[in-house]
């Protein structure tokens, strides 16, 4: 891999240095002397020696001093700059012939931009130059913008997807700092933020990141109608869920532990609610979300896999305006407006849920609650918060605060008749997780082309469980009730994070940008800590054994995370583009102290008719990593640092591509290959303690394995933008696979969600202005599971022991039955004075198709293959309605 | 929570069909005979456990030189076992060839590894007296297994177990009269760590994973829990059985440990297996026995 890296860098340089040394290799040697002569009849008699065109302007050099020259034997250009040195001019050689300009001033162009109405920052608007060529460029994720052009007069046409495009004529005689307003271009812009417009496609020139469009997230089939950020990433090429989006985010081969996903630039520990069934993203507070799926820049590290940028929005700056949207599961309500106008804004949204009957029925429906009196409630709550303050037109502090939790409470009641009396036990299970999130941001527009934006960042997960057992015997001779038993385990597992990053961002040019900058985290981890209190009146040697599964695990985890980083767009040449970076990061943790180098290089080439290839290598260091018996993200797993015994996972992924852009259209093609260098795997203990979730964390380091992994794949996207009729086709052939020495005998094996074929395509089709419909069609080979096909019996003998052996013979070795499901919806929406309608009526899985998210075969049945699938989401309809009032 | 909401129902896999195959299973240790147990593999949907097939011919060889024959006999339960009436030598490497008409002939291949003896084990505290619910007590002892300094950097297999003895007294006019002894296993409490390493296996033994010593660690520690009447019960000492496995041992019984951790969505590890042609395990080990006494 490092040697087709260097191959490959050693390549482009040649390239560059052969077009450089082609212009100038026809240029002579000169030999030259003028003796008090203006540098214009310096050039005219330096023509006319050489027999080479030369053209310029008296003008150019009227205020310059004659000029003494005597050279020998000395390249032409050279000769040329010190005949003009007293002049601010420069030159091109074109076709042979030199041709001098007047060196403009330059003068930065900068600002902001945003919304008319609203007043919140634009990010990825476009700010085209039309009178330069090619020229232009974007906003940055806080709405900012800058570029440098020369002196004079320009026509600037700014423009986004579902705002009017504004042309703007622009004066350049001084340096300029101008917030640009867009007027959204119909009522309902909200959902059409963030799409891509053909003015920023051709600027962007990239196919990275994914914008997750807001307008297709809510106009997409989801359970109970709520619009989902997760599930929507999941449509994309290369990423992949568990069934029916069980254990997270599974992009390129990659862990779901292995994607960073940042809500407002803070690590999320865990972005799903019901353990995967729903994001924590309440999808009327954000303002956009960008998908990198491994190419991305040095700016973010931490992980191996993936990056889900996702921002918040900052309110309404001008009116107050509320929002309520309801569903078959969830209502949630979004509030914002300004405090002070135009100088203070606030947002404020809250989610709830009532899950609890859809428990209750789909348990009962599949006869898995045995128990009469039993009480399931399942339900979360997300809140949102942001404050944005402008301080200055140069000066932004924002505050955005997350706080979610979920829920799980079971209990139940036994009662049992013996000849001593009535025996009633009580289970009880109470579950608790969920992430607090603030971030402290102040953005400064330094110079105007020098932005900083630095951030005091707060994380925190936690997942907590109780589990109670009491047993009273009310008794027959006496009529008292008397505890036998009384059982109560606490555990908790948590990770907290706070740290202070700053970044800078240098306009230098339209073909160079740096961003720099750092990050300093203190990570806190406490790994499963489990309490437990146990009275038991009879107790015997068996239940003294029992007292060794009492584990204590309350060691606290301190480690400090630096990190520091360069990222530079380059445009070399018309349509190149190179992004290049490095980061650089140390890691202190337990008696063990990391370092890495993470360089990222993608370079792209955008042709004639909207063609464009690219090529990228990058290195990835994840120093955190989420362990537990089940491997796949669920919400009891275990954060836990690297240390000495568990050293960092690394990745190194490269990427070629080919992209075509035009006419509403967008296709691409994309290979990929990953080799995990390092990648971990957690043996549960002998004895895991699965009673509410808590997972036996003791000796962690010990039972972390280490291994390697490759995953290959191309990814196929074909994307129509216009029309009454848009969508996509999104299908990737991949392969993904572990290898871990002390697993499977040493042999590779699939990777858990290795899924051969995945297929989704996506379709919207406006009816009506006020209508559309919307289906979503998704395949996929199943993932693979371990079935043991052969049993035999292992005892000694002699031996009183013995257990029954199921002989599997690989890991993974057999495959689910195919995934597929359609979802279908009507989106619909119209206007009533201030109200503003929208719903949404459809049904997920339409077809009722039974994808299993796991198989137990049945062991006892005596019937070949006879099994047991389980599903988690049948058919469901689909329905939420919406209102906004503008106050 | 998984299951509460998820729906089931039956379904039929199709499961390839593997042919039965021999299973020998096997451990052997100096100065005793081989012993083997032998049957078939069957279909995991069938019911009951495999019998134990007729003609079965089990040799031993060393070097590719025969060694010994195993010889059907039947154990104080009336089951079927294989004994060899040569005896195990230390550090020599044993091939096993069992045939039956009909059925691949299997093969397997290990022998005894060198002893790494006990440095020393011991008695480190006081020993706590306490009180269970019932009106018993138990004895809280704690223990200290100590290795040799010199440990290898690799291949670091043990196991262990613990017993104890017991006098059993009948109170008789007020005095206390010597009824009968006891010997039975002995349990343990210890800390999460170690706890997490130890593994239950279908064998007298607890199996100590290997990154149990990975800090160099050379000691485990233990507290022997001993429940007994006050009254009519005198603990007298407690028995240790210290293994040194061979890997095939070792890598076997922990795979099959970790059999144990099957969940729905969590990854079970293949089954170790030394016996080409078949399934089972032929592997050695050598042992040791130390004993420290209860102060009364």
């Amino acid at each position: 891999m490092a040697q087709q890296a260097k191959a490959f860098l050693i390549s482009v340089a040649l390239l560059f240095t052969g077009s450089l040394s082609a212009q100038n290799a026809s240029l002579p040697i000169v030999d030259f002397s003028c003796q008090d002569c203006t540098p214009a009849q310096a050039l005219v008699q330096l023509a006319r020696q050489t027999s080479i065109n030369i053209v310029f302007s008296d003008r150019f050099f009227s205020q310059c001093p004659p000029v003494r020259i005597a050279l020998q034997q000395k390249p032409f250009l050279q000769v040329v700059d010190q005949i003009t040195a007293c002049a601010k001019v420069t030159y091109k050689v074109i076709d042979g012939q030199v041709i001098f300009f007047r060196k403009s001033p330059r003068f930065t162009f900068s600002g902001y931009v945003q919304d008319l109405e609203t007043g919140e920052r634009i990010l990825g608007a476009s700010i085209r130059i039309v009178n330069a060529q090619g020229g232009g460029v974007i906003s940055n994720e806080f709405g900012f913008y800058s570029v440098r052009l020369e002196e004079g007069t320009y026509n600037i046409l700014v423009s986004y997807v579902g705002y009017r495009p504004e042309p703007v004529r622009l004066v350049m005689d001084m340096d300029r700092f101008v917030t640009l307003k867009l007027q959204p271009s119909n009522t309902l812009r909200e959902v059409v933020i963030l799409a891509t417009s053909p003015d920023s496609a051709a600027l962007r020139r990239n196919h990275i990141p994914l914008n997750l469009s807001l307008a297709n997230l809510k106009n997409l089939p989801m359970p109970g109608g709520e619009a989902d950020l997760l599930r929507q990433a999941a449509l994309q090429a290369g990423v992949q869920t568990g069934v029916d989006g069980l254990g997270g985010l599974n992009v390129r081969g990659g862990n779901a532990d292995q994607n960073l996903i940042l809500l407002d630039d803070v690590p999320v520990y865990n972005p799903s609610h019901a353990l995967g069934l729903f994001s924590i993203f309440n999808t009327a507070t954000i303002s956009s979300a960008q998908l990198w799926k491994g190419d991305f820049p040095a700016r973010y590290a931490g992980r191996v896999s993936s990056v889900l940028d996702v921002r918040t929005r900052d309110g309404n700056f001008r009116n107050y305006r509320a929002q309520v949207s309801s569903g078959l599961f969830a209502t949630s309500g979004t509030l914002e407006g300004p405090i002070v106008r135009d100088k203070v804004s606030v947002l404020i949204g809250y989610r709830n849920t009532y899950f609890d009957p859809w428990v209750r029925f789909f348990s009962k429906r599949g006869n898995l609650l045995n128990f009469s009196g039993d009480k399931v409630n399942y339900g979360f709550y997300d809140v949102n918060a942001k404050l944005t303050y402008i301080a200055t037109p140069k000066d932004r502090f924002y505050f955005s605060f997350y706080r979610g939790l979920d829920n799980f409470q079971n209990q139940y009641d036994q009662f049992l008749r013996r000849s001593e009396g009535v025996y009633t036990n009580r289970y009880t299970l109470t579950s608790n997780w969920g992430n607090t999130i603030a971030a402290l941001r102040w953005n400064r527009v330094i110079h105007s082309n020098l932005f900083s934006n630095t951030t005091l960042r707060y994380s925190r997960f936690v997942y907590q469980s109780t589990l109670g057992f009491k047993s009273v015997l009310l008794s027959t001779a006496t009529g008292r009730e008397t505890t036998q038993a009384d059982y109560a385990q606490l555990y908790q597992t948590l990770i907290r994070d706070v740290s202070l990053k700053t970044d800078f961002t240098r306009y230098y040019n339209q073909n160079l940008t740096v961003r720099w900058g750092g990050a300093y985290t203190r990570h806190i981890f406490q790994p499963g800590t489990i309490q437990v209190n146990f009275l038991q009146l009879s107790q015997s040697p068996a239940s003294i054994d029992s007292l060794s599964r009492i584990l204590t695990n309350n060691e606290l985890l301190n480690a400090v995370e630096a990190e520091t980083y360069i990222d530079a767009a380059i445009k070399p040449f018309k349509n190149w583009m190179i992004e290049a970076g490095l980061n650089g990061s140390a890691f202190l943790g337990k008696q063990a102290n990391y370092t890495a180098l993470q360089p990222r290089f993608r370079m792209q080439r955008t042709g004639a008719k909207g063609w464009s290839q690219w090529v990228g290598f990058h290195r990835h260091t994840q120093y955190l990593h989420q362990i537990g018996s089940f491997n796949i993200s669920l919400p009891f797993e275990l954060w836990v640092p690297s240390t000495r015994k568990v050293s960092p996972e690394r990745v190194w992924q490269s990427t070629l591509g080919l992209g075509w852009r035009g006419n509403g259209w967008n296709g691409q093609i994309e290979t990929y290959y990953k080799y995990f260098a390092r990648v971990l795997s957690f043996i549960p203990a002998n004895d895991v303690l699965l009673n509410g979730g808590a997972e036996d964390a003791s000796g962690w380091e010990d039972r972390i394995t280490g291994g390697t992994g490759r995953s290959k794949g191309v990814e196929f996207l074909l994307e129509k933008n216009s029309g009454g009729l848009t969508g996509s086709i999104a299908y990737t052939l991949s392969e993904s696979s572990r290898r871990f020495p002390a697993l499977n005998s040493g042999r590779t094996f699939p990777f858990r969600f290795d899924r051969r074929h995945d297929l989704k395509i996506n379709i919207h089709q406006r009816l009506f202005p006020w209508l559309s419909a919307d289906a979503v069609w998704s395949f996929a080979t199943g993932n693979p599971i371990t079935l043991g096909s052969v049993k035999y019996v292992h005892q000694s003998p002699g031996s009183e022991q013995s257990q029954v052996v199921y002989i599997f013979t690989a890991v993974n070795n057999y495959r689910l039955p195919l995934y597929h499901r359609l979802d279908l919806a009507l989106n619909g929406q119209f206007t009533r004075g201030r109200l503003q309608h929208n719903f949404q009526l459809g049904v997920y899985n339409a077809y009722n198709r039974a994808n299993p998210s796991y198989i137990l075969l049945d062991l006892e049945s005596g019937v070949k293959g006879k099994a047991t699938q389980y599903t988690l989401l049948p058919l469901l309809p689909v329905f939420r309605y919406e209102v906004k009032y503008q106050f | 929570m998984l299951l509460l909401a998820s729906c089931a129902r039956e379904l039929q896999i199709d499961l390839p069909d593997e042919p039965a195959k021999i299973v020998v299973v096997s451990h052997f240790t100096t100065g005793l005979p081989f012993q083997a147990n032998v049957t078939l593999s069957q279909p995991v949907y069938e019911i009951g456990n495999g019998q134990t097939p007729q003609n079965v011919d089990i040799t031993v060889s060393n070097g590719g030189q025969f060694y010994t024959r195993l010889l059907r006999k039947l154990d104080d339960r009336g089951k079927v076992f294989f004994e060899s009436n040569a005896l195990v030598k230390a550090e020599t490497p044993y091939t096993i060839t069992v045939e039956i008409g009909g059925y691949p002939r299997v093969q397997a291949t290990s022998s005894v590894p060198s002893y790494k003896g006990l440095q020393d084990f011991k008695i480190v505290d006081t020993i706590q007296v306490e009180n269970l619910a019932d009106g018993k007590k138990a004895l809280r002892i704690p223990l200290e297994i100590n290795l040799p300094g010199l440990l290898p950097v690799a291949g670091r297999f043990f196991a262990f177990n613990l017993r104890h003895e017991k006098y059993v007294y009948e109170i008789v006019n007020g005095q206390k009269e010597f009824d009968y002894r006891e010997e039975a296993s002995t349990y343990f409490v210890t800390d999460g760590r170690t706890l997490s390493l130890l593994n239950n296996i279908a064998e007298p033994v607890v199996l100590i994973d290997e990154n149990y010593w990975n800090d160099n660690r050379r000691t485990l520690r233990l507290d022997a829990v001993i429940p007994f009447n006050p009254t009519t019960d005198e603990v007298k000492r407690i028995y240790l059985e210290w293994r040194t496995l061979s890997e095939d041992f070792y890598r076997y019984h922990l795979s099959l440990a970790r059999q144990g951790t099957n969940q729905p969505l969590s990854d079970p590890d293949a089954v170790f297996n030394n016996v080409a042609n078949g399934y089972g395990n032929f592997s050695g080990y050598a042992v040791a026995v130390d004993t420290v006494n209860i102060p009364d």
